[in-house]
């Protein structure tokens, strides 16, 4: 069974980051370095949204000699959307907290 | 056999099937290893040997965390990035039930492998227990020992007994619920019979063959 809980903090940041340029394949380690995530913290995340069909994956077509390819990822429609929505309510959140700091602020 | 329970025969023919057993199953996971040991470090190594225990589903993960640590050039960055991923191949998200991960677990297989080896020294230790008490349980008479001994003592070979066996059901249960690592199961059936038969020699022939 398919659990569907909020994504994650860390969750959050995968997504936004993958959303910053959603047409282009992302590499894992290029992940980890945007990021700040382990590897440890990255691929159990980067599983999860390709369970939930959030992220596609494709292997590397063009391979140099003498290494194997990668694996590339990029957020599918669905993905997408949530990373939008996900990111407007982190601005929204910003604003509320701005909005209750300003009448503290005035008032001091 | 003056030594008592450390005579090199007693000892050996205790031991030997323990550690034939060991090296057997060594044997099979050192076989099962990456091939191309001198090729990759060890973080490299130590991923690719993680990677082999994700389950079926999730293999393609493995092989792109593997390529992904061709990229980190770095040797403590590689530790730290390879170790995260072992992590993850060890630990990997759920994709099924707990109840659906454990149908193919070769635990059945595992443990018919483990619990026949294991009796032989189990009576050792049962044997070892009697002589420090008592004396040296090939010569003296039962009735040397406190009568509680006796009865860990024959709880102790009951349970030699049954880890002998164990591994013919265990076997059969494993081969039965289509765990992975079929192979494992079948050697828990050979091995139990094996040592079972070894043990009745081995006793036969400690009785003087009487």
């Amino acid at each position: 069974m398919q659990r569907n809980r909020p994504p994650s903090e860390q969750a959050v940041t995968v997504l936004l980051a993958l959303a910053e340029d959603p047409t282009a394949w992302r590499h894992g380690y290029d992940l980890c370095q945007q990021t700040g995530l382990k590897a440890g913290t990255l691929y159990p995340i980067l599983i999860r949204l390709a369970d939930r069909g959030w992220l596609e994956t494709e292997w590397e077509k063009e391979i140099p000699a003498g290494r194997p390819p990668r694996h590339l990822y990029r957020l599918t429609e669905t993905g997408l959307e949530q990373a939008n929505e996900l990111a407007d309510k982190q601005i929204q959140a910003a604003r509320a907290s701005r909005a209750r700091l300003r009448p503290r602020m005035e008032g001091a | 056999m003056d030594d008592g329970l450390l005579d090199p025969v007693i000892v050996s023919f205790v031991f030997t099937p323990l550690v034939v057993t060991m090296a057997m199953l060594f044997a099979q996971w050192w076989k099962r290893m990456p091939n191309s040991r001198e090729a990759i470090d060890a973080p490299g190594w130590l991923l690719a040997t993680a990677v082999r225990a994700l389950p079926e589903a999730r293999r393609d993960w493995g092989a792109a965390m593997l390529a992904e640590l061709t990229q980190v050039n770095r040797r403590m960055t590689r530790w730290r990035f390879a170790l995260g991923c072992v992590r993850v191949a060890l630990f990997p998200p759920q994709s099924e039930t707990l109840l659906q991960t454990a149908g193919r677990s070769p635990i059945c297989g595992l443990i018919s492998v483990t619990l026949p080896p294991l009796g032989l020294p189990l009576i050792y230790v049962a044997a070892a227990l009697l002589e420090a008490i008592g004396g040296n349980p090939l010569t003296a008479s039962r009735g040397s020992y406190p009568e509680t001994m006796m009865v860990v003592v024959k709880l102790i070979v009951l349970l030699t007994v049954g880890c002998l066996l164990a591994g013919m059901p265990l076997g059969l249960a494993g081969w039965w619920r289509r765990e992975r690592l079929r192979w494992l199961s079948a050697a828990g059936m050979i091995l139990s019979v094996s040592i079972f038969g070894y043990f009745l020699i081995g006793i036969y022939l400690l009785a003087g063959g009487e």
